[in-house]
């Protein structure tokens, strides 16, 4: 809990704005730093003895230097293909969560149909099929429907990538809604009526009340969704889809060496969940759960497309740009919104630029 | 042109088949206190939940001001005009207690943040909590969640309070200071409806007493009255069992 002060009563805002909490001292983040180092540390001197890492060692070869930086590039993808799946499941549930609680029945049905039948299929079915049947199912449509410039753009952007997209968060959006709809009937009915007798109307009520207490409610289910998610990228190796998992496969058949690669590949899923479900782990603990989560899906789509400048334009101008428009945007919500702590953007934005900080280092060859 | 604030004209509500208020005719005069008592189940809640249209009548219509809010099948919103303390208190748990407070000021009252925070701490200097208002609700004990209720509801300068037995969820040290809140509040000149069985509460403040069951107003009397000499059967028996 957080530890109150006596504070003068007319500086309660800018006291808050500076504000002080002890979850998001320094100390036991470090204490953790500390202890992911050391697992990390026994796991490589456990498995190196009787390894051979030699193929992806980037000071070995030059061979091994392009491997690494086939694998690294893999580690981009499956970021990339998760936070887009985050990004439109999350939005996907919310829609529907909204629907299913709505009084009008339509509405509701939709939003349990939706439910029933995309929790039931499994995800690799749901894969296979929106890779390759939606594209002869739309090949039946007649002329001059195709030829429209939605179909035409349908066609045209029917890759891996976005067939993977639409699968996983088709699928991840119906386990979101019954998050999402348990988090807001969570919220106790007095709620709702103490909001009425203020005067405040539904939406009000919906946005300044209710909302930020289902929020409270849903972050631990929703923490885990996520990492569900980032797991599940995985099976869109299937569909041909060069991310971390087809990588390591791809390689492993080049190299015959599955041992040291299945293993890699096991690390990289480590360090990439370990930091999400510790991210998770901090939002639950603090009182400012919505400015950490917010902060953290605003840095990993900014990352996202520093990582795009990167691998399409290579300017130093572009991500110079990108880096100041990340700033900008973070004054702008402190500005109005004094109580989503610098901190939480600063901690959070440093996490994220450490990682790719030493991915960059590792793939440059040190 | 009449000086009830008030006003319920053949109010009746239904749970289905059963009858929760039959016929309510009720006149509260301006800056009056009324106390509303009976035994559980006999639509003292339910009565205050409809003027505050938390509850729908099915008959009937409801004056706040001379100026009909509420009848079957027509609600006007009340913007606040009608406070209401409830048993649970039911403060909003994110926000502190001055966030509480400015939420509907600033909103529904349309008040620039300094001059709400301003009358927030008014309000607060009137329930004696102004040294908690950067506290969260789950920081402060029963009696004083119950006293920042009553403030959040003064924020948005009702014409009338109501309370829905606000002391019955509160440890038995802290009713005090929340009805010496109340009392302070009923001296000042507020309208007030309170369904409460604080029955010393009730004898000292109350201009008006009324005895309800099964959903009907059996008395009506002056608190003087009703203690020394009430009139309906069920009201003695009442009296009798719980004095």
């Amino acid at each position: 809990m957080q530890k109150v002060q006596t504070h003068k009563n007319n500086s309660i805002y800018k006291k808050v704005a500076t504000g002080n909490n002890p979850r998001l001292d320094l100390l036991p983040k470090l204490k953790a730093g500390i202890l992911y180092f050391f697992m990390f540390c026994s796991l490589m001197t456990l498995t190196s003895c009787s390894m051979n890492f030699s193929i992806i060692e980037p000071w070995a070869s030059e061979e091994s230097k392009s491997n690494i930086l086939f694998l690294l590039k893999g580690v981009f993808v499956t970021l990339e293909l998760s936070i887009y799946s985050i990004f439109f499941a999350v939005i996907l549930g919310f829609i529907f969560a909204i629907f299913r609680l709505s009084h009008n029945k339509i509405l509701s049905s939709i939003g349990s149909i939706y439910v029933t039948i995309f929790r039931i299929i499994p995800l690799f079915v749901l894969l296979l099929w929106v890779y390759y049947a939606l594209p002869i199912s739309l090949q039946e449509l007649p002329e001059s429907v195709k030829d429209t410039p939605i179909m035409k753009f349908i066609f045209k952007s029917l890759t891996p990538l976005f067939a993977s997209v639409l699968a996983l968060s088709l699928n991840a959006g119906s386990f979101f809604t019954e998050i999402f709809r348990s988090g807001i009937q969570s919220v106790a009915k007095g709620q709702m009526e103490a909001g009425k007798t203020l005067g405040l109307s539904k939406f009000r009520i919906m946005i300044h009340i209710v909302l930020p207490q289902a929020f409270k409610n849903v972050v631990a289910p929703t923490i885990s969704q996520f990492i569900t998610i980032v797991k599940d990228t995985s099976m869109a190796s299937m569909i041909t889809l060069f991310e971390l998992t087809r990588r390591v496969s791809q390689l492993q058949a080049q190299t015959f060496r599955p041992l040291e690669l299945y293993t890699f590949l096991a690390v990289e899923y480590l360090v990439l969940l370990g930091t999400l479900s510790y991210i998770g782990r901090q939002v639950e603990l603090s009182r400012y759960k919505i400015s950490i989560l917010l902060s953290s899906i605003f840095s990993l789509l900014i990352l996202c497309c520093y990582n795009m400048s990167l691998t399409t334009m290579n300017s130093y101008a572009i991500q110079a740009i990108i880096a100041i428009f990340y700033v900008l945007i973070v004054m702008i919500i402190l500005r109005y919104k004094p109580k989503l702590h610098l901190a939480n953007f600063v901690y959070v934005g440093f996490i994220y630029n450490i990682i790719y900080l030493v991915i960059n280092i590792i793939a440059c060859g040190l | 042109m009449s000086d009830s604030i008030i006003r319920m004209k053949n109010v009746s509500k239904f749970y289905g088949e059963f009858k929760a208020l039959s016929n309510i005719n009720l006149d509260v005069k301006k800056g009056s206190v009324l106390v509303i008592c009976g035994p559980s189940g006999s639509g003292k809640s339910t009565l205050i939940r409809t003027i505050n249209q938390l509850e729908q009548i099915d008959d009937g219509a409801i004056f706040v001001n001379d100026m009909e809010f509420c009848s079957k099948g027509k609600i006007i919103p009340l913007n606040g005009k009608v406070g209401m303390v409830f048993q649970q208190f039911n403060l909003f748990p994110h926000m502190t207690v001055l966030e509480n407070l400015t939420l509907g000021q600033k909103i529904v009252l349309k008040q620039k943040k300094q001059k709400a925070i301003d009358f927030a701490m008014q309000t607060l200097t009137q329930v004696q909590m102004e040294q908690h208002s950067h506290k969260y609700p789950d920081q402060l004990s029963g009696g004083q969640q119950q006293r920042i209720a009553i403030a959040r509801s003064l924020c948005m300068r009702p014409e009338v309070l109501l309370f829905d037995e606000p002391t019955s969820a509160l440890d038995p040290e802290m009713v005090k200071e929340v009805l010496d809140v109340m009392e302070s509040l009923a001296r000042s000149g507020t309208t007030m409806i309170c369904v409460t069985h604080e029955m010393g509460f009730a004898k000292h403040v109350a201009d008006k007493i009324i005895f309800m069951d099964k959903g009907e107003i059996l008395e009506e009397n002056t608190a003087e009255n009703f203690f020394s000499n009430p009139q309906h059967k069920r009201s003695k028996e009442f009296l009798e069992k719980i004095l």
